[in-house]
């Protein structure tokens, strides 16, 4: 059915009148308008079948199956890949996010540099979290126990209640990857967010804190925050155990580094170059 | 703590000054424990090497994010040196109280002196400990594979030997208070001597890192450069050790100056190290 | 505990991913994206993903807020007291009602991009009668992508096709790497197209996020990018004999016959342009079917084929010449266009869905990078020719019009019309956009922003602070009285020169608008309207992708916005605001019918004059009218959003348009010469050479600055892909990186540059174009070209209202000489590469 074209000239003439203008000439789009209604109005066919292919799956969780396979207890790893990742910083603030951290820690971090000179130029960016280490020298230093390996699947974790803060770990760390927060204030001072009130529960003041591969996800069987965001699918979670994951394929295709492989730490971060 | 996004060198930032006074205390204590043992000084050392090593303990507690929790830092002596550290301050300071504590009237009324077999036990069990006192700071640095400066098998006998040239430093200073003549000669002898060995020991640890990798060369250019540099060249090699020797060999009056400026070498030795703890980039593809 | 994942759309940026929030007790703690968003496919940026610490910023406005203090000035303070709703909006309306004789003193600053309040303030300021409607915020971007697209592709804007592209070569752009409409989604078909092997080449001053992933990164001297594509396309005409000449005979107007006064001929009767079929051997009309044949070389009537006037135009640039100009090596460039050519693969066909198309799987793409300048049109318009002579424009691999055509809900599809030329671009809402072909009769102006001297412009807003200093100049009797602003932040980033700005503002005796926080627009209200977060809003639009969404053949998408926690007490939903202030003037009727219109709302779900509704039900009604009964507000809130598949047509629309696209802009003599005659009559002297219909290459006032040595160094900007606008610079977490990384409020320049002028890396320096000279903190390197500083993101606040903003970065804008001297006089663009000296 056509809008009623009178109606439209009416008020178009009232434009005219109201702004002294000549609405044809006049260009702002709206103005346009109307006198263009008449002929941008739907005619035959105007709405169509076109939802055949509607699955009604949109509330389904981001799930990911994390599970081991081959009831061989799993190793959670991770490839980064680098040709992918454009440094975009989602998975930066993805754990922010899904973990609470306190102004001026960082689980992970995409690092810049730069590389070659003018015209041969370029930056590379390197995101860096916990490595996961299989021989962490994180662990051992630590005089407490808080810091541990869980043996079922090779997390590097650490036990707050147990922490003393006497950041032994943080120095033994090849990768500057545990911090330590010297206080509960949030990004706005003292007087935390709603959201902040519920997330820095997650973590205690002056004990150190980690990466932890996102471990209450994994162990819910979701993908880490920050595999989850990233928009260029860089990051690839999974089971280094098992040589048919995506992730133990990609070791195997691409040439690949682990970070510091010469310290003997057997990171499981893979870096595929 | 900030870790910029770039790829560049950084010291580690975690451990300052506190720290330092925390090492500076406690290797003090351990050494002067370990002189008043071996060069036989009066009882009243062995004490205040004990109050040393306890004020270090509560200098470490007020740097702890949680000094309540600090009995927990026993649990890990398999594998943590500061676990092994903290137990031999914890043993050395039980051991090297009940050991000494005859030797004052008050406690005379113990089964046990310096000389029964059972002091004598105890007397090796603090000895002992305190000779880990001094060591285990550098074992704890030296844990540490991504900071050259620390990664050496050096340093736990830098650490050693700071302790004891800080403790002969502290019996210089203390000298007009009891030693005289013949002990004092010895005790410049002693001084002149672990300046030397420190010297020696620095210089080699110094000269290796300066032709290892790039961050062990930022680590050595840093004791060249700006208010770090001054703080390493006037502070731990002029006062800490050029002056002193001068004056145990040639000024011997003023040995009481001569005490004073090694201990502040000695604390200045604990900080530079610290701050010189700069990463290996981990990533400098 | 009560927590549930609520579906919403994204609101950090213009795109409008598909979010789901969790909510716990109220309160949002985590943001994911919505897999089944075929937009983002459950991937977010990290503008997004930090969505919460605005939504929780303390610095928020939660009620209505007057001004106190009646001076006013980009560092006044405005004295702001508290007030009602009733007294904000009765004094709004009673200000609207006394300019009501002469609408046109109203200035509706419009975009705001996010949601439905751009549509709603635009209606009103329609309904209310005035012209000035703002409906871009951007000095550069936009202003020649969408006419060109218009003409030339029938969409909004541009997309290379990467799901089939093997060759892409983006200028002044970081598609898919670090910018761009449709954002997650283009960077993961970029990161797709990469692994298999998709060539990317950036041409660019600063080699920053796109470059650092390139094949290749070819800097260029900024406002060079006309001569480099007239270049690229002497190399392929004339050197290599590459071009797609099936498609230039039959899709575009290269047969027309051109005379020696460089119009068509015509077909006297009919007045249609002749081609000359070389079967046949005579001329006929363009749309004469029979001619099977168009000739593209040759003569023939009196008249050459277009074609050959563009081959013959392209050779007076041999890539020697512009090598001088651009500084790409002359051998770069015949590389460059070897490979181009060849990757194109004239001639080849793939299959889709059983059909056959075209596969053109090379093209070159760009965006704000060549539009921002004194000739950005002409920058710009020979990049997407390139396209054209490969017959690489919506086919697959090649370049893609976005939100072009569509079957569903609704039909719209680009049309053809004047001299069988592409004319109309399709738009989902029969909204149309100002366009580019055939323009309009130049007259005299009435409006403020002299639309009438920009027939072929899309957006005019660039001319206001400059009318708004001598109107009389112009002829015009009235100035702006009012102006209604959404939430953005246009005085900062709109425009250029502060000082004109801001004395263009003052002259406004009362601005009104929307604020999220007080940013430096807002500083010069006199009443401010607390604007809800994107996480406590409903829109039925929620971002843009009704105009630029992904291309291809990927699912397309409706998504609607919900709130997802309760606004802060006090606070209204927009949209009602919008309609209350209508009701209050008596505009409702007007109002709905536009917006019945816009959205195509008819009975029973057409908006019923004479009564108010909440947004809610506005947008019920919108989603049942548009997706059927079942598919209403409640089934929104459940799923957030609808997949609408495409077919092969409506993806590659190439080879189904009934319109011929240009090589030769015939139509700009004619705007030009009817100009000239009214720029005469006015008394003015406009240098209107842009008005050709071959581009030339035609510097900038900084490429001159620079030969004759008055400046050294060209500043220009680019994003950063963690940072849009200005949106987030108040979030605490995007705030952290920009201080972290060197690259964001840091200046860059070249390392050998700089230590030349021994300037080290972190020294202060002070950067000064002829407008102004700001204190900026440089950050050396090798990734920029030596002539040039680069800028990034939208920063150099100073409104305490933003007080984790304030103070960092530069603002670019405000380096920028605001005159016609720097305004392209086709498109109305600014020119966004400065002159600039750079000293400690
Ligand atoms: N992350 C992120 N995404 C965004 C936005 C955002 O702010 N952040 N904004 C959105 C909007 S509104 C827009 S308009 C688009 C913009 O998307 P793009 O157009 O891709 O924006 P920029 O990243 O600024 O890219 C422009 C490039 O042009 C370069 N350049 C400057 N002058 C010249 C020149 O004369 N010649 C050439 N060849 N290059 C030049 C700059 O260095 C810069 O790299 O992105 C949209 N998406
Ligand atoms: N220097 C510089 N100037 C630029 C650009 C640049 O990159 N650098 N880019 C140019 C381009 S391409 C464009 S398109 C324009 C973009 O310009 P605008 O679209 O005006 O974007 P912003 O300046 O980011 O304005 C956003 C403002 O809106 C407010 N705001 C915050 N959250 C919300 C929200 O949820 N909804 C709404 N509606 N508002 C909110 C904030 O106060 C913020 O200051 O800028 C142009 N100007
Ligand atoms: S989200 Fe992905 S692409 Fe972005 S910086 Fe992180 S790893 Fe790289
Ligand atoms: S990366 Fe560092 S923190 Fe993580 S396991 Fe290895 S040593 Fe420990
Ligand atoms: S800081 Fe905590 S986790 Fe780290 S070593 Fe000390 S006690 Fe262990
Ligand atoms: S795995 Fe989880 S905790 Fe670790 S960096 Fe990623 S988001 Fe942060
Ligand atoms: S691209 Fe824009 S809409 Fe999408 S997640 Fe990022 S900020 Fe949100
Ligand atoms: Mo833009």
């Amino acid at each position: 059915m056509l809008q009623d074209l009178a109606t439209i000239r009416k008020l178009a003439g009232k434009l005219r009148e109201r702004s002294g203008i000549p609405v044809v000439e006049s260009c702002a789009r709206w103005c346009e308008t109307y006198t263009q209604v008449a002929q941008w109005s739907l005619g035959e066919g105007e709405r169509f079948e076109f939802m055949p292919a509607q699955e009604e799956t949109a509330m389904e969780t981001n799930k990911k199956t994390v599970a081991g396979k081959n009831g061989r207890p799993p190793r959670w790893g991770m490839v980064i890949d680098l040709k992918r990742c454009i440094g975009c910083q989602s998975c930066t603030i993805a754990c922010k996010v899904e973990n609470g951290t306190p102004p001026g820690i960082f689980w992970m971090r995409v690092l810049e540099k730069e590389e070659g000179k003018y015209p041969l130029a370029r930056k590379l960016f390197l995101p860096v979290r916990c490595n996961h280490c299989s021989d962490p020298p994180c662990v051992p230093v630590c005089p407490t126990g808080a810091s541990y390996k869980r043996e079922k699947d090779n997390l590097v974790l650490i036990n707050q209640d147990k922490c003393i803060g006497c950041r032994a770990c943080i120095v033994a760390c090849p990768y500057q990857v545990r911090f330590l927060a010297e206080d509960s204030n949030g990004y706005y001072g003292e007087e935390l967010t709603p959201y902040e009130a519920k997330s820095y529960q997650k973590w205690q003041p002056r004990t150190v804190q980690k990466c932890t591969f996102c471990v209450d996800r994994i162990d819910g069987g979701l993908e880490p925050a920050c595999v989850q965001t990233c928009p260029t699918r860089a990051l690839v979670f999974g089971d280094l155990n098992d040589p048919e994951s995506e992730l133990s394929k990609l070791v195997r295709e691409r040439s690949h580094f682990q970070p510091r492989a010469e310290l003997g730490t057997d990171p499981s971060l893979y870096y595929v170059t | 703590m900030m870790h910029e996004f770039n790829m560049e060198l950084s010291s580690q930032e975690e451990w300052s000054w506190l720290v330092a006074i925390d090492l500076f205390l406690g290797g003090l204590g351990g050494g002067l424990f370990l002189l008043f043992q071996n060069l036989d000084l009066p009882p009243v050392t062995g004490l205040l090497s004990l109050g040393l090593v306890i004020l270090g303990g509560l200098v470490l507690l007020a740097e702890l994010g949680h000094p309540l929790r600090a009995w927990r830092a026993l649990a890990r002596p398999q594998t943590s040196w500061i676990s092994r550290g903290m137990i031999s301050v914890f043993v050395f300071i039980i051991a090297g109280l009940l050991y000494i504590a005859p030797s004052f009237s008050v406690f005379s009324w113990l089964p046990w002196s310096p000389t029964s077999s059972g002091g004598r036990a105890l007397g090796v069990v603090a000895g002992i400990c305190a000779f880990l006192v001094t060591l285990y700071p550098g074992f704890v640095l030296s844990a540490s594979p991504s900071i050259p400066f620390w990664n050496s098998p050096l340093l736990p006998v830098l650490f050693f030997s700071q302790s004891l040239l800080g403790a002969s430093g502290l019996v210089l200073l203390l000298s007009p208070f009891g030693f005289d003549g013949q002990a004092l000669q010895g005790f410049f002898s002693l001084a002149a001597l672990l300046i030397v060995a420190n010297f020696i020991l620095m210089t080699i640890h110094l000269w290796t890192l300066k032709r290892s990798g790039l961050a062990a060369r930022e680590a050595v250019s840093l004791f060249n450069r700006g208010s770090f540099g001054w703080t390493f060249r006037a502070g731990v090699v002029l006062i800490g050790m050029i002056l002193p020797f001068i004056v145990v060999v040639w000024v011997p009056s003023a040995v009481v100056l001569a005490g004073a400026f090694i201990l502040v070498g000695s604390l200045l030795f604990r900080y530079c190290v610290l701050k010189a703890g700069v990463y290996v980039p981990f990533a400098l593809i | 505990m009560a927590s549930k994942w609520v579906p919403t759309a994204c609101g950090m940026c213009y795109v409008g991913c598909g979010i789901r929030v969790l909510v716990e007790d109220g309160v949002a703690v985590s943001i994911e994206g919505d897999p089944n968003n075929p937009q983002n496919q459950g991937v977010m940026c990290a503008k997004g993903k930090a969505g919460i610490m605005n939504l929780y910023n303390p610095h928020r406005i939660k009620v209505p807020l007057k001004r106190t203090n009646p001076k006013r000035g980009l560092h006044e303070d405005p004295g702001w007291k508290e007030i009602s709703w009733d007294e904000a909006l009765t004094t709004i309306a009673a200000k609207l009602d006394g300019i009501r004789d002469d609408p046109k003193k109203l200035y509706v600053q419009a975009w705001e991009v996010t949601g439905d309040c751009f549509y709603w303030l635009l209606a009103l300021g329609s309904a209310f009668g005035t012209p000035h409607l703002m409906g871009n915020a951007s000095a550069t971007c936009g202003k020649v992508i969408h006419p060109v697209e218009f003409f030339s592709g029938g969409g909004f804007h541009q997309q290379p096709d990467l799901h089939y592209c093997n060759y892409c070569i983006l200028i002044g752009t970081q598609f898919g790497l670090g910018a761009r409409g449709a954002f997650n989604h283009i960077t993961l078909d970029m990161a797709e197209a990469r692994a298999r092997g998709m060539k990317v080449v950036v041409i660019d001053p600063v080699g920053s996020y796109a470059a650092s992933k390139a094949n290749e990164w070819i800097p260029i001297r900024p406002g060079t990018d006309t001569a480099f594509a007239l270049s690229m396309l002497h190399v392929l005409l004339n050197e290599l004999g590459i071009y797609d000449a099936r498609f230039l005979k039959h899709k575009t107007n290269a047969p027309y016959l051109v005379g020696s006064n460089g119009r068509y001929i015509r077909e006297p009767g009919s007045g249609k342009p002749l081609v000359f079929d070389a079967t046949d051997q005579r001329v006929k009309t363009h749309d004469d079917p029979t001619a099977s044949d168009p000739a593209i070389t040759g003569a023939g009537e009196g008249g050459r084929p277009a074609f050959e006037l563009l081959r013959e135009h392209v050779a007076k640039y041999p890539p020697e010449k512009t090598e001088e100009i651009t500084t790409i090596p002359a051998a770069t460039l015949r590389r460059l266009a070897q490979e181009f050519g060849e990757a194109a693969s004239v001639g080849a066909t793939m299959t889709i869905d059983g059909v056959t198309l075209p596969y053109r799987p090379a093209c070159v793409d760009w965006a704000k990078g060549p539009q921002g300048h004194k000739h950005g049109f002409h920058q710009s318009w020979p990049l997407k020719l390139l396209n054209i002579v490969m017959g690489a424009v919506n086919v697959p691999g090649g370049i893609l019009s976005t939100a072009a055509a569509g079957k569903r809900p609704h039909r719209w599809w680009p049309e053809g019309g004047t001299d069988g030329l592409l004319e109309e671009g399709g738009h989902v809402l029969p909204l149309p956009h100002p366009k580019a072909f055939p323009g309009r009769t130049p007259t005299k102006p009435f409006r403020m922003d002299l639309a009438e001297l920009f027939p072929l412009a899309p957006h005019f807003h660039t001319l206001l602070p400059i009318t708004c200093q001598d109107r009389e100049r112009y002829g015009l009797s009235y100035g702006i009285e009012m102006m209604l602003h959404a939430p953005t932040n246009s005085l900062l980033g709109s425009f250029g020169d502060l000082k004109m700005v801001e004395s263009f503002y003052q002259s406004i005796p009362f601005i009104a608008g929307f604020a999220v926080e007080i940013n430096e627009t807002n500083l010069f209200d006199d009443i401010v309207l607390p604007f809800p977060s994107y996480l406590e809003r409903s829109d039925f639009v929620a971002g843009t992708n009704l105009l630029i969404p992904h291309c291809g053949k990927d699912d397309w998408l409706w998504q609607i916005r919900q709130s997802v926690v309760e606004p802060p007490a006090g606070m209204r939903q927009p949209q009602e605001v919008i309609m209350e202030i209508a009701d209050r003037l008596g505009l409702l009727g007007d109002f709905y019918r536009l917006l019945n219109h816009a959205f195509r709302l008819k009975e029973p779900y057409a908006l019923q004059p004479g009564q108010r509704y909440p947004i809610t039900e506005v947008i019920d009604r919108m989603a049942r009218s548009w997706f059927g009964e079942e598919h209403d507000l409640g089934w929104f809130r459940e799923h957030g959003v609808i997949r609408i598949p495409r077919d092969v047509e409506e993806a590659y629309i190439g080879p189904f348009l009934e319109a011929r696209l240009p090589i030769y802009l015939e139509h700009f003599l004619q705007r030009g010469e009817e100009l000239k005659e009214v720029i005469s009559q006015m008394g003015l002297e406009w240098d209107l050479s842009d008005y050709r219909p071959l581009s030339d290459w035609m510097p900038c006032p900084s490429y001159n600055a620079i030969r004759n040595g008055r400046y050294d160094l060209i500043a220009v900007h680019y994003k950063l892909p963690y940072v849009y606008g200005s949106f987030g610079n108040e979030n605490p977490w995007i705030n952290e990186i920009c201080e972290r990384t060197p690259y964001a409020y840091n200046v860059l320049v070249n390392e050998d540059v700089a230590k030349a002028k021994g300037i080290s890396d972190g020294d202060e320096v002070w950067l000064e174009s002829p407008a102004t000279k700001v204190r900026a903190k440089a950050k050396l390197t090798q990734c920029i070209h030596p002539q040039v500083v680069g800028v990034a993101g939208h920063f150099g606040h100073w409104s305490p209202g933003m007080p984790i903003a304030r103070g960092k970065g530069i603002n670019f804008n405000s380096l920028l000489p605001t005159d016609l001297e720097h305004i392209d006089k086709i498109s109305t663009a600014l020119d966004h590469c400065v002159e600039v000296r750079l000293y400690k």
